[in-house]
């Protein structure tokens, strides 16, 4: 039988913790793989899918190796813990060409053929078969693998998939991402579900000035990095007031900085509202003006939270690689306008001083700003 | 209830249109090609709507049905190309149905000369002339403009091609002509011309190619050999009968619609009266139900989201919103980069009333000045 062997990452280095981390991990596997039919079993540091249909494999594979916690996967041949089933098994996915070797792991010591031997045995099955193979121990194109476990079943496969590592989604608290449509918050958040947070997004929308598309490309962006965060929840702000009301009142060339402002309150106040403990940005140093260590240092300002900027040291070149990776770029770069592009400054202030933000901000009341952005809040759950 | 004064985009369904597309999805849904009596009878219904249908648009060549105005235009445009080089003469401001068709025939090693078109977004006559020769395969241009309104004399530059080179196929898109002003393929005289149903308030997925006698068209999707070979796939007989019925409808209305949308297009003047830095792009020879605006400072996406919260629905001057880029159009009639974001695009229909309009004219001014106050005013 057709099974696929599921193995951790380091969650295995966590002493008392391991229980904790590895019902995380199994839960999300299955909520990943929801909508599919299989089994699931724990086995020694590792899980085991059974009794899938066997057509959907590839894109099991494909989730399974998507769940953040997840080593690699093999799928493997499950058969009795004979000779005959096992040699079989190793011929039919053992190479044709090219150098190979057998490797055999003996968990059942009951098992009477000692490793060494085993693998020796097999090898020289697939060899009489396979005349041209040429065994090398050392470094061999193809191993096949022949795993003897103590419930009476070999599992006998050839290829190791790799799969995200990371920690599991869960286990590494709740935080608030800003989702602006753009290339880099989708990574950003991708970055920090892989270190196992549990992650909700605010995206901030100025109708009319932006489009009703441009709020759904963000829920499209959404349900993208979905796959990797397993569940999905955007708080959808209308920030056109706070905008016109910044258009108005401030200086142009400091929009930006005081807009970023606002964002983090609102983004904070959503976070703890639903017990967060962090807010994340998708921000890289210096690429845009609102990006510098003195206008990150404006918006940081106003945060008591801690924030995470998981891109702060990328370059836009490996920010873009990720994006393609985790299928977010094609979507990102759909010609929609977000909210910062609209009343864009000419020429926006690079080094804000937090003392100059702080004065120019006062004209404005922050508070009931904040207060009414926050009572046109539309939640949306991603399905 | 939402007032649309989007027409140009798609129309609503007239419900006497709507009765002949339910009975032909529901009762008599024969395929025209089996075998049956049943079947003989709805082959019959496609004969007669195409006679009625070339005799409400005066022409007396081939109608050929297909999906739409894309299909239609892809059809006549890379099915009219016999010779293995030469030139294609094609207007700027072409919809991108037409304009992308013709252009990706330039990767074949045809080359593509693009005329210019008139600050009203018709096409210059002279220079579209010019641009003709001994060696030029093709010449397509617009009958109405699809952002401005703009009314080509399609006769005359018919004639002045035909009159360089007779041999130059000449291509019509006619897909904001028919049903919104007279239409006479025989006065006008061109090889192929093109139409689209859902613009005259039938259904969407339907359209026509017309092919003057004598000229030939190679077809572009093989198959059942549907259409004299021309365009084979299962008829839309529901959409074929519909569409007849729904041009007779249009035509019908065509003086009285006239003089109401003009009528229309001066209250929303007069309501616009007081506003400064606007312009009309097309006001002579344009279609009656398209009035197209550029409003200095202000983006025109903006403004039709804030005639949305009205429940009015307009459109942009053009689809293109990414950052950077003009509207093809927009530049190609030249309006300097302040006032070519701001252009909307009204275009009315029977179905809008004069409340609406009153309406519309009123918000569209008040939208128009609370945007200009925000993006400016300090």
């Amino acid at each position: 039988m057709q099974v696929l062997i599921i193995r951790y990452s380091e969650i295995h280095l966590k002493g008392n913790n391991r229980e904790f981390f590895e019902n995380a991990l199994i839960t999300n596997i299955k909520t990943a793989l929801k909508g599919y039919t299989f089994d699931f079993s724990r086995s020694n540091a590792r899980y085991v899918i059974r009794n899938f249909d066997t057509m959907l494999l590839d894109d099991i594979v494909d989730v399974v190796t998507n769940v953040f916690g997840v080593h690699s996967v093999s799928v493997a041949e499950e058969v009795e813990s004979n000779y005959q089933a096992i040699s079989q098994a190793a011929l039919a996915i053992a190479p044709t060409t090219g150098t190979f070797k057998v490797n055999t792991n003996r968990a059942d010591k009951r098992f009477p053929i000692p490793s060494m031997k085993l693998s020796a045995d097999v090898g020289g099955d697939i060899l009489e078969q396979h005349p041209d193979l040429k065994v090398d121990l050392m470094n061999p194109q193809h191993v096949v693998n022949i795993d003897i476990r103590e419930n009476g079943k070999t599992f006998v496969y050839s290829k190791v998939i790799k799969a995200v590592n990371g920690m599991p989604v869960g286990t590494g608290g709740k935080a608030v991402a800003m989702l602006s449509g753009g290339i880099d918050s989708p990574v950003a958040v991708y970055m920090m579900a892989k270190r196992g947070m549990t992650i909700r997004c605010v995206h901030f929308h100025s109708f009319p000035y932006t489009s009703m598309q441009a709020k759904q490309k963000v829920l499209d962006l959404a349900k993208l990095v979905k796959k990797y965060t397993l569940r999905m929840t955007v708080d959808v702000v209308s920030f056109t007031e706070i905008q016109t009301a910044i258009h108005e009142q401030c200086p142009e060339d400091y929009m930006i900085t005081i807009m970023r402002r606002f964002m983090m309150r609102i983004a904070e106040k959503i976070a703890k509202n639903y017990g967060g403990g962090a807010v994340i940005t998708g921000e890289s140093l210096g690429q845009v003006a609102s990006q510098t260590l003195e206008s990150i240092t404006s918006t940081n300002s106003v945060a008591t939270l801690p924030v995470f900027r998981p891109l702060i040291g990328f370059d836009k070149d490996q920010i873009i690689e990720i994006a393609q990776q985790i299928g977010t770029f094609e979507t990102s770069i759909l010609p929609y306008e977000d909210c910062c592009t609209i009343f864009l400054p000419k020429k926006p202030v690079t080094k804000p001083r937090l003392s100059a933000v702080e004065k120019i901000e006062s004209v404005l009341d922050v508070e009931t700003l904040v207060n009414n952005a926050m009572q046109t809040i539309e939640t949306i759950v991603i399905e | 209830m939402i007032q649309y004064f989007d027409n140009c985009a798609t129309t609503q369904v007239d419900p006497e249109v709507l009765q002949i597309l339910n009975k032909y999805h529901t009762e008599t849904f024969f395929n025209p090609s089996a075998r049956s009596t049943f079947s003989l009878k709805i082959a019959n219904d496609i004969s007669v709507a195409r006679e009625k249908l070339l005799k409400l648009l005066g022409g007396n060549g081939e109608l050929v049905f297909t999906s739409g105005g894309t299909e239609s235009d892809n059809l006549g445009i890379l099915g009219c190309i016999r010779k293995k080089s030469g030139n294609i003469v094609v207007t700027a401001s072409e919809h991108s149905a037409v304009f992308n068709t013709v252009t990706s025939l330039a990767n074949k090693g045809y080359e593509i000369r693009q005329t210019k078109v008139n600050s009203d977004g018709s096409i210059d006559i002279d220079d579209f002339v010019a641009h003709v020769d001994n060696d030029t395969l093709l010449a397509c241009f617009m009958h109405v403009n699809n952002e401005t309104g703009a009314i080509n004399d399609i006769k005359r530059i018919n004639t002045l091609v035909k009159n360089i080179n007779p041999n130059t196929v000449t291509f019509c898109d006619g897909v904001q002509a028919v049903g919104k002003i007279p239409v006479n393929l025989n006065y006008l005289g061109v090889d192929l011309y093109t139409f689209s149903s859902h613009k005259f308030h039938c259904t969407k997925g339907a359209g026509a190619l017309y092919i003057k006698k004598g000229v030939r068209v190679n077809p572009q999707v093989l198959g059942g050999g549907q259409e004299k070979g021309i365009r084979s796939g299962t008829e839309y007989v529901g959409a074929i009968v519909a569409m007849a019925k729904a041009v007779e409808i249009a035509n019908s209305l065509l003086s009285d619609n006239g003089y109401i949308f003009n009528n229309y297009k001066n209250i929303i003047r007069n309501a616009l009266a007081d506003i400064p830095n606007f312009k009309e792009n097309c006001v002579e020879n344009c279609s009656p139900s398209i009035m197209s605006l550029a409003f200095a400072d202000i983006k025109g996406e903006v403004l039709l989201h804030m005639l949305e919260q009205y429940d009015i629905v307009v459109g942009t001057g053009s689809a293109c919103s990414s950052k950077n880029k003009q509207s093809r159009i927009a530049k190609a009639i030249g309006l300097t980069p302040n006032y070519s974001e701001g252009v909307i695009r009204i275009s009315f229909s029977k179905f809008n009333t004069l409340d609406q309009v009153k309406n519309l004219a009123e918000k569209l001014a008040f939208c128009v000045k609370s945007l200009r106050k925000t993006m400016l005013g300090k």
